[in-house]
């Protein structure tokens, strides 16, 4: 009977250990952009992810966002793709945040993050951050019977191609593809936390 | 018979000798080589002249070896520390999925870990180490880039902004928590608690630079003395 409850015993104090140790102090560099969308952060948690979209992706993780007193805040998502042409695409990078529900909060912009439009790669304005916060915050219907990006586009040479006329008012000028991609994996994530 | 000795000697030794121009260096570790007919190419140049985001982009599409390393064994990676390129953890993170090794050193042992912690690049720094830098690495001095956080700290003094300061110590805890061997001694024979206590009176960083050390060192019960 000892000896059950000195197991009993050591098997609840292991597990509080490591259950205290996956919380991990957020580190300043991350801290800094994710304190734009939960002013209070300070510890993170992982949670593991697929990622359909991006071939050998590294974006297969969710982070958990805490305060001081571990309560949670909400999540953040950390997104390294590219636009979904199948070809020579252009990077893209993302920072999401998620509330605790797994409902969109806030797009972060990091330094060094910031997107672009067009061939000539024209940094977003500030009515375009604007604009795609709308679009995650009410994902436009058209986009639901997409599969891949290019297919929002008109006369594909490969690389790029003129959107076509009925997601026009969905997309952003010149960033279509860029879009699309965003809304897939805010789509994705969104599922996954509220599941 | 004398004459004829000498030429065998020479003979013998002729083949070991290196030259340079037909060399192509082979890294043994990183698979890395010089390329072959000269050693600049056309990324790291593109690099080092500070192109735009978008040529860098297309060069590396391009680019067959991302490893290839200039005369002063400089990667493309080590190069965008070292240029502080815009958008450089974006560059370094596009290049590691084209092929690029997060673990790479110029002829002088210097790693890419190294020149993040003397650049201050925590955020390149932590890129690095996920993507399999070795943290135990030694440059030709034999410091890791434990020893080389620990020299550093001597520069930060009462000016320094204190975030340059918080990345740094951050650092060090991280390697602390990563390497196989935090008592790595250098060709001094020094550890990095050695050096840290060497320069804790040169400045007040130094000090709280030292006294983290000792309490991690102490924390794992290795010989602090």
């Amino acid at each position: 009977m000892n000896k059950i409850i000195k197991i009993t015993f050591l098997s609840f104090f292991l597990f509080s250990f490591f259950a205290e140790a996956s919380y991990k102090r957020i580190r300043s560099w991350d801290l800094k952009y994710y304190k734009l969308a939960f002013e209070a952060a300070k510890f993170q948690k992982v949670l593991k992810i697929d990622d359909p979209f991006t071939i050998n992706s590294p974006n297969n993780e969710v982070k958990q966002i805490f305060d001081a007193n571990k309560k949670m805040l909400g999540h953040i998502r950390e997104i390294f793709t590219d636009t979904g042409c199948g070809g020579e695409c252009a990077p893209l990078f993302f920072t999401i945040a998620y509330n605790v529900d797994g409902t969109y909060r806030q797009y972060i912009v990091k330094e060094g993050e910031e997107l672009f439009k067009g061939n000539d790669y024209e940094y977003f304005n500030k009515e375009d951050y604007l604009r795609l916060n709308s679009l995650l915050q009410n994902p436009p219907k058209s986009f639901e019977t997409l599969k891949e990006p290019k297919e929002i586009l008109s006369d594909w040479d490969g690389k790029t191609g003129a959107t076509k006329l009925i997601y026009k008012s969905d997309v952003i000028e010149t960033a279509a593809l860029t879009c699309f991609r965003i809304y897939q994996y805010n789509t994705q994530t969104q599922n996954f936390l509220k599941n | 018979m004398k004459c004829l000795s000498y030429f065998l000697v020479l003979f013998l030794l002729l083949p070991n000798f290196n030259f340079e121009s037909q060399s192509i260096e082979y890294d043994a570790l990183t698979g890395a080589t010089s390329p072959g007919g000269g050693y600049d190419d056309e990324l790291i140049e593109a690099i080092e002249y500070q192109y735009p985001y978008k040529w860098l982009i297309d060069i590396i599409d391009r680019t067959e070896n991302l490893n290839a390393k200039n005369r002063d064994g400089f990667s493309p990676i080590l190069m965008v520390i070292d240029k502080n390129s815009p958008k450089r953890d974006q560059l370094i993170l596009y290049m590691l999925r084209e092929g690029a090794y997060a673990h790479t050193f110029d002829n002088f042992g210097i790693s890419a870990l190294h020149l993040t912690i003397f650049k201050n690049f925590p955020s390149t720094f932590a890129i690095l180490l996920k993507n399999g830098a070795d943290p135990d690495f030694k440059n030709i001095n034999g410091d890791t880039p434990l020893h080389y956080a620990v020299h550093q700290s001597k520069y930060y003094d009462d000016k320094s902004k204190e975030d340059e300061k918080d990345s740094l110590l951050e650092m060090i805890e991280i390697l602390l928590e990563e390497m196989e061997d935090p008592f790595i001694k250098n060709a001094q024979k020094k550890t990095a608690l050695d050096l840290a206590r060497e320069q804790s009176k040169t400045t007040t960083f130094s000090k709280v630079v030292y006294e983290n050390l000792k309490f991690f060192y102490d924390e794992i019960g290795g010989n602090s003395q």
